[in-house]
């Protein structure tokens, strides 16, 4: 299975060491953690060194938006990764410091090895669905159960619904609002390598290209990349390493949460609201207001997932 | 970048450097209609920051076998490692209400604005805006202080703060609506306040900090936010993507073009159109309000007279004498006329422009 992220593709592969995928939201972190959960405030994520070097990994560096965070980890082409070591205990950890205390992540990037060229091309594609989907009311239910609640509160007559919509005409809708928000999601991802070894000197470069769409309609992160690693010795006792990446990610995001994302789908937006107008709407003085086609939002925008993701880009 | 040196048989120096940079753009972009208090206007957004994480360190290794079996390892050695997150002067400024930020709505400096500040995105690696956070967390009102375009001086009841230690005593009137979650506003109108013309602040803009009613100094540790700017730009043109020319008036026996630039059009669904897929909805009211509907809108589209004329890429024309156009009976005379552009097949809202154009007819 592809994964944006290559803290994903240690998920049970290492002993002892929790992968939690986040939420599968494209691009999205796991929350990983080498010593188990030490601390209730503080952040237990472990310290991640590639190839010697202490990497940015601020999650939260832009904020939290939309209830997702930008996950700088997945900047990282997981095939261009050679080798990852988890240290666990203090002893190994000691000469990173504090920073070490979550466990440490060692990550070893290709280098060419074997003399001559060598090629590598690798492609995989998946999809991407929920295990589970809530099942909804639908407007008849939804109507019923209203009418009970209306009836044991005391009330007489017809009932007055939310969004101002006429009972009459909730009868005729029927939204499910999680079918409006989820969907299948398609992952693909292209990797090319090139690589090679001698007695003096060694290179890999690697060019990547992947498309990771969620389960989210409309939620996908592609990511461009490429990697140039090279070994020159230089004399007998002088020996020089470049490592140099450059990753270009474009994180197309849709709320995830409450307002207007799959939490209002689950909750505040009723099966008995409608996407569009069905019909061109007047008002009082004969004015066209809303026109037929146009997107309904009598119960604001966030009530309404599918227009809140068509108009937000 | 690393290199290794190897000094002796067992003893290897390694020095390395690197660079890490990361530049994050959040862009948003809100379509018409997206606001229902404002549905015929687009919001723009956006939120940056770079990061440059830098790290170096130099280290002596010396590996001294002792016999077969046992072998000691010394490590001496030192690591720099530098982190810096910068945000662009614009992400200062909460643009929640559309009338401010790093693309504008065009602020009318004559008009009142509100200026919205989220301190939680202050770079609070500065101690000033530190001390800042905690004054604002200690429940501390905050005040804007601001010297550009113009800045009062102490005697004037307008001046940043009073009294002969004004850094410690803001005035009054200067003090920001506490929005909740660490969003603080300032609602005012920029000519009346700095006394400038608009001309003074489109070139200035405006400069402004944040601070509690004591900001420290003298001696005591600042209590501000950095320097923030508010860009203030001229309005700028918007030309519907759908225009007609004569511009401002048409008699109704005057030839009449109608552009419609479809690189220009915002709507996703009408965006690209074929050269064969644009056609015009085309309706007169007349002076004794009868309508002259050339073809209902679902039948616009097997009308050749109503299919726009590709002239260039992305770009449809049709030029007409609107009382030929339209056939107006002898005797008649048309008020105005509205005009829509669809695509040929139109099944829902999603074929067509969001904004109906409409031209008055000015009488002979």
């Amino acid at each position: 299975m592809p994964t944006p992220s290559f803290e994903n593709a240690i998920q049970g592969k290492a002993s002892g060491v929790q992968v939690i995928t986040g939420s599968g939201l494209a691009g999205s972190g796991s929350v990983v953690r080498i010593r188990g959960i030490a601390s209730v405030s503080a952040g237990g994520d472990p310290l991640y060194i590639v190839d010697g070097i202490p990497i940015t990994q601020d999650y939260f560096g832009a904020g939290n938006r939309g209830a997702m965070n930008m996950n700088p980890l997945s900047t990282i082409n997981p095939n261009d990764i050679e080798s990852v070591e988890i240290l666990k205990d203090a002893a190994a950890t000691g000469i990173y410091g504090s920073r070490g205390s979550n466990g440490v992540i060692l990550i070893t990037t290709k280098r060419g090895k074997k003399k001559g060229l060598s090629y590598s091309f690798n492609t995989q594609v998946g999809f991407a669905n929920p295990t589970a989907r809530p099942n909804m009311l639908n407007a008849t239910q939804y109507l019923q159960m209203y009418e009970e609640a209306w009836v044991n509160d005391g009330e007489v007559g017809t009932p007055v619904l939310p969004g101002e919509i006429a009972w009459d005409d909730a009868q005729n809708i029927s939204t499910d609002w999680v079918d409006q928000t989820i969907g299948t999601g398609v992952k693909q991802q292209y990797d090319f390598g090139v690589g090679k070894g001698g007695e003096k000197s060694n290179f890999y470069a690697g060019i990547s290209y992947s498309d990771n769409g969620s389960y989210l309609k409309g939620n996908s992160f592609q990511r461009l990349s490429g990697r140039f690693n090279g070994d020159l010795q230089i004399t007998n006792k002088l020996k020089g390493s470049l490592s140099s990446s450059v990753s270009r990610g474009v994180n197309n995001r849709v709320n995830a949460a409450w307002s207007g994302g799959l939490g209002s789908a689950m909750s505040t937006a009723l099966p008995i609201y409608p996407i569009y107008y069905d019909e061109d709407v007047y008002n009082d003085n004969g004015e066209l207001i809303h026109k037929k086609g146009d997107y309904w939002l009598e119960a604001r925008i966030g009530n309404n997932p599918t227009a809140m993701r068509e108009l937000q880009e | 970048m690393q290199l290794e040196y190897k000094a002796l048989s067992n003893l290897i120096i390694r020095g390395s450097a690197s660079l890490d940079y990361q530049d994050f753009v959040d862009d948003q972009y809100q379509k018409p209609g997206f606001r229902t208090d404002q549905p015929n206007s687009g919001f723009a957004y956006r939120n940056q920051f770079y990061s440059r994480n830098w790290n170096g360190n130099l280290t002596a290794n010396y590996l001294y076998d002792l016999n077969e079996n046992n072998h000691f390892n010394f490590l001496l050695g030192t690591e720099f490692q530098d982190y810096h997150k910068t945000w662009t002067d614009q992400i200062d400024v909460n643009e929640a209400s559309g009338s401010l930020g790093d693309d504008p709505e065009q602020v009318d400096p004559g008009a009142p604005v509100t200026a919205y500040v989220d301190i939680n995105q202050l770079d609070a690696t500065l101690d000033h805006v530190q001390n800042l956070l905690g004054a604002a967390a200690a429940g501390e009102d905050l005040y804007i202080w601001t010297w550009k375009p113009f800045e009062h001086g102490p005697a004037s009841p307008k001046a940043n703060g009073l009294g002969a230690t004004a850094w410690k005593n803001s005035n009054p009137i200067l003090v920001m609506t506490d929005e909740g979650n660490g969003v603080y506003s300032y609602t005012f109108t920029m000519t009346d306040f700095y006394e400038v013309d608009a001309a003074t602040c489109y070139k200035e803009d405006m400069h402004f900090l944040v601070k509690p009613k004591d900001g420290g100094g003298y001696g005591d540790p600042d209590l501000k936010s950095e320097d923030l700017v508010l860009k203030v730009d001229p309005p700028a043109t918007n030309k519907d993507a759908f225009f007609p020319f004569p511009y401002i008036q048409v008699g109704q026996d005057d030839a009449l073009i109608l552009t419609y630039e479809n690189f220009r059009e915002e709507k996703e669904s009408m965006q690209n159109l074929d050269p064969s897929e644009c056609y015009v909805y085309a309706e007169a009211t007349l002076t004794d309000n009868s309508k002259v509907i050339i073809d209902n809108i679902f039948n616009v589209g097997s009308n050749p007279d109503l299919m726009m004329e590709y002239v260039d890429e992305g770009i449809f024309e049709k030029a007409f004498v609107p009382d030929q156009f339209f056939a107006v009976p002898a005797g008649k005379e048309i008020d105005f006329m509205k005009f829509i552009i669809i695509k040929k097949t139109y099944a829902s809202g999603a074929d067509r422009i969001n904004k109906d154009l409409d031209v008055d007819v000015v009488c002979p």
